[in-house]
């Protein structure tokens, strides 16, 4: 920012996540978490600090050293389509890390592609349509087939189920959650959705003005009626803790 | 008493561009009575933001109504000329939407485009809009008024955007207010504020509000009654009670089955899968004679391929559209 005015969006952060766990990241817009993720990223220099991946300070990587980082970690938007060249059909979408990184024959990326697009819920009929054909829970699913085209360890996922509808959320949080046993993927998750956040995580940190307000280890620590008053004390976020479904509820 | 607004046997075409015909709403009928809140509860594909839209004739290229009757305070609205619509809009039905950038003017400050909307309507002169429109927007929590009337839309966030445009749709002091979606893009406080905010509003105007949204918790604050609608169909209608606490139709209970939640402490199903059905809407423009959620319904009979069933009163008040319950 000019005139001397700094703008401090994350500021004096700690945090850490363990591989194959997930650390959901919650928090009001201009809180600082989607800075946060583009750090972790290497997408933005932060100011100051350290940034350690897998015994890596990748703060203090020179370009050709990031280059070799970039397969191990990616990122997955809210709106995927936004992040795809609407000219390209399906399969090239998700075979493109491929080309970038110059990794195996044209034959070979198109079938890693497709296997990839399986793997995710998309059928092979579906390799040749462009993602403007698609529903946006498809164009998510896309976007997380080709965010695992070069075998990450790391993925950010930023709101990228926030804007789906709700069948089509938990169909691909399973999906997320079935990737992340099989493959040991290792998920930094921002969301604004509490209930999404607390169970899909296994950890979740509270940001707020660009600093971390608040911690809990989901598993251990966690009753409903603490994290909401944990929350709703630091003034971060309004949660709506849902009522039981209805098979939750006494039937007479 | 007779209803505010009573949508009959309502269906809506779009031309596909090979040709076929998409029947985004189907025999759509609900009815809205002064001063209810009814939530019409889908996901996308339902057919319910084309429904709305055709409340106010404001289908896009391509759509058109093809039957049905909207009842509006004696008017049938699919019949009235344009310039009768043109009279409607925003005087006795406004609408906001999902994107509250898209409906204000990004050179015009946010005041004056309210102003603008309360002399088109009421005819005062300029100062009495501007008084008018301090306290409308004062009335949708930006009480400062020299602060928030010059303001130009890209100086205000989401939350603020979404708040100037209620206080625009009321600015022509409607009986029905419709919202499609507008809250999905704001973070959870922000649609806690808008929900409580258009709750209030509408108990002190006595304003009717049909609220769009493919979210059951948005509606928990809201609706008096929700009509859930799938693949162009109505397929449950009932209060918010019945439906959000004993839902009926199969699609339903899914849906508000889905939901992820906040667990209690060493609870077992973190990180467990999703109860949650699997597949996608039908394709809209070649339906087949069956019910339209039979392909993915856990409880399908072999009637359900068969034909298509009708709407079944279960309670008073209450249909269903499933053989489970007749049809």
């Amino acid at each position: 920012m000019g005139k001397g005015f700094v703008v401090r969006a994350v500021d004096g952060v700690d945090l850490e996540i363990r591989q194959g766990q997930t650390l959901a990241l919650v928090g009001p817009s201009g809180s600082g978490k989607s800075t946060l993720a583009r750090c972790v990223l290497r997408l933005e220099a932060p100011t100051s600090g350290q940034i350690w991946f897998d015994g890596v300070d990748i703060v203090a990587l020179g370009r050709n050293q990031l280059r070799k980082l970039r397969p191990r970690m990616q990122l997955v938007f809210q709106d995927a389509a936004r992040a795809m060249n609407p000219r390209l059909p399906a399969a090239d979408i998700v075979a493109e890390p491929l080309r970038i990184q110059k990794r195996g024959t044209l034959a070979e990326q198109r079938h890693r592609a497709v296997e990839l697009m399986e793997r995710v819920g998309l059928s092979e009929d579906m390799a040749d349509r462009s993602p403007l054909e698609m529903s946006g829970g498809q164009r998510q699913r896309l976007a997380i087939a080709r965010a695992l085209a070069l075998a990450p360890q790391l993925i950010v996922l930023d709101e990228a189920l926030s804007a789906l509808d709700r069948i089509v959320q938990a169909q691909i949080a399973n999906l997320l959650l079935e990737l992340q046993r099989e493959l040991h993927l290792t998920y930094l998750l921002i969301a604004h959705d509490l209930n999404l956040a607390d169970h899909l995580a296994d950890e979740i940190a509270v940001m707020s003005s660009g600093r971390i307000v608040a911690r809990a280890a989901t598993p251990e620590v966690t009753s409903q009626a603490l994290l909401v008053a944990l929350l709703a004390a630091q003034g971060a976020i309004a949660t709506s803790p849902r009522e039981p479904g209805p098979e939750e509820v006494k039937t007479t | 008493m007779q209803a505010l607004l009573e949508v009959e046997d309502l269906c809506v075409h779009f031309s596909a561009r090979d040709g076929k015909v998409v029947r985004a709403a189907d025999g759509v009928g609900f009815h809205i009575h002064e001063g209810e809140s009814l939530g019409l509860l889908g996901e996308s594909g339902s057919g319910k933001s084309v429904t709305a839209l055709s409340l106010l004739r404001l289908l896009p290229p391509g759509g058109r109504i093809v039957e049905g009757r909207i009842r509006f305070r004696g008017e049938d609205l699919s019949l009235v000329p344009d310039r009768r619509m043109q009279q409607i809009r925003g005087s006795q039905i406004a609408m906001i939407f999902q994107e509250p950038g898209i409906a204000l003017c990004p050179v015009v400050s946010v005041g004056s485009q309210i102003a603008d909307v309360i002399a088109t309507h009421r005819g005062w002169p300029k100062d009495r809009c501007r008084k008018e429109a301090d306290q409308l927007l004062s009335a949708v929590g930006l009480p400062e008024p020299t602060r928030f009337f010059p303001a130009f839309p890209h100086q205000l966030s989401g939350g603020q955007l979404q708040r100037v445009v209620i206080a625009l749709a009321l600015a022509g002091q409607p009986k029905l207010l419709i919202a499609d979606e507008p809250t999905t893009a704001l973070d959870m406080k922000l649609q806690h504020e808008v929900l409580t905010l258009v709750q209030e509003l509408r108990k002190s105007l006595r304003m009717s509000v049909l609220w769009i949204t493919h979210d059951p918790d948005v509606l928990r604050v809201l609706a008096d009654r929700i009509v859930v609608m799938y693949a162009g169909r109505v397929v449950e209608v009932g209060s918010a009670e019945q439906i959000l606490h004993r839902p009926q139709h199969p699609y339903t209970v899914s849906l508000l089955r889905c939901a992820p939640q906040t667990r209690p402490a060493g609870s077992a199903l973190r990180k467990q899968p999703l109860p949650v059905i699997d597949g996608n809407v039908p394709n809209l423009a070649s339906l087949p004679m069956e019910c339209r959620f039979a392909p993915r319904c856990p409880e399908r009979m072999d009637i359900c391929t068969e034909r298509e069933p009708g709407l079944t009163q279960t309670e008073s008040g209450r249909v269903v559209r499933c053989f489970k319950y007749g049809g």
